[in-house]
């Protein structure tokens, strides 16, 4: 199963990023994107799957250095 | 990783038999850039579609002519398995924004359109496939720009 994931941080417009992930994030766990890390808020089904492919939005929260 | 593999994993290609994928896969060229390079110019004439192997794309509107705002703005960041350079595929205006590379490196499958598109009207069968998966991403692509309006003021 593929998953196409658009990513978005709260309170950063234009900051999202679109990728394709092995598995699909869980709300608490922690991901990197680009340089930075996020912690994983919410994780909402954008289109029922099709195929091989599931979609989906996750909201993410910026983790702050030491929050870790 | 071989183009083919690569294929696989990029949505515009759901669906394709072996058969097909290995026909697409003689357009593709894989080429590298580095950190800042720019392949796409807002208002060029589209000549390429990229589909991303790995690293990272900013696609960003540039300043207006405006004394007022002189920042570029960025819409999105694409990686693993996105594709850029599609609206041209279907409508063949000018680029309507800039791409560069935001990773320290990015490794891109080129196919050329007009070699893609003689593809496309030659075999009816992947052409169907590409539009098919081609509209299934833009609506995902609106889909979360509204979702993003919606849930993040």
């Amino acid at each position: 199963m593929f998953h196409k994931i658009s990513y978005a941080i709260a309170g950063e417009p234009g900051s999202g990023l679109i990728r394709n992930e092995d598995r699909l994030p869980q709300p608490g766990e922690i991901v990197k994107l680009g340089d930075n890390e996020f912690e994983v808020v919410e994780v909402i089904e954008l289109i029922p799957a099709r195929g091989d492919w599931g979609y989906y939005h996750v909201t993410c929260t910026r983790v702050k250095d030491g929050e870790r | 990783m071989n183009v083919i593999d690569t294929l696989k994993e990029t949505e515009i290609f759901a669906g394709h038999s072996d058969a097909q994928l290995q026909k697409l896969s003689t357009l593709a060229k894989r080429i590298t850039i580095d950190a800042g390079d720019r392949i796409i110019g807002e208002g060029d004439v589209p000549g390429e579609l990229f589909v991303i192997e790995s690293g990272e794309l900013a696609i960003i509107v540039e300043p207006a002519q405006s004394k007022v705002n002189t920042n570029s703005v960025p819409l999105v960041t694409l990686g693993r398995g996105q594709i850029v350079g599609e609206v041209s595929l279907i409508d063949r205006g000018p680029r309507s924004a800039s791409v560069l590379c935001a990773s320290e490196k990015a490794t891109l499958l080129v196919f050329n359109l007009d070699a893609l598109t003689a593809l496309l009207d030659e075999d009816p069968a992947i052409g169907y496939l590409i539009m098919r998966n081609l509209a299934a991403d833009m609506a995902f692509k609106l889909r979360q720009r509204n979702i993003r309006e919606k849930l993040l003021p």
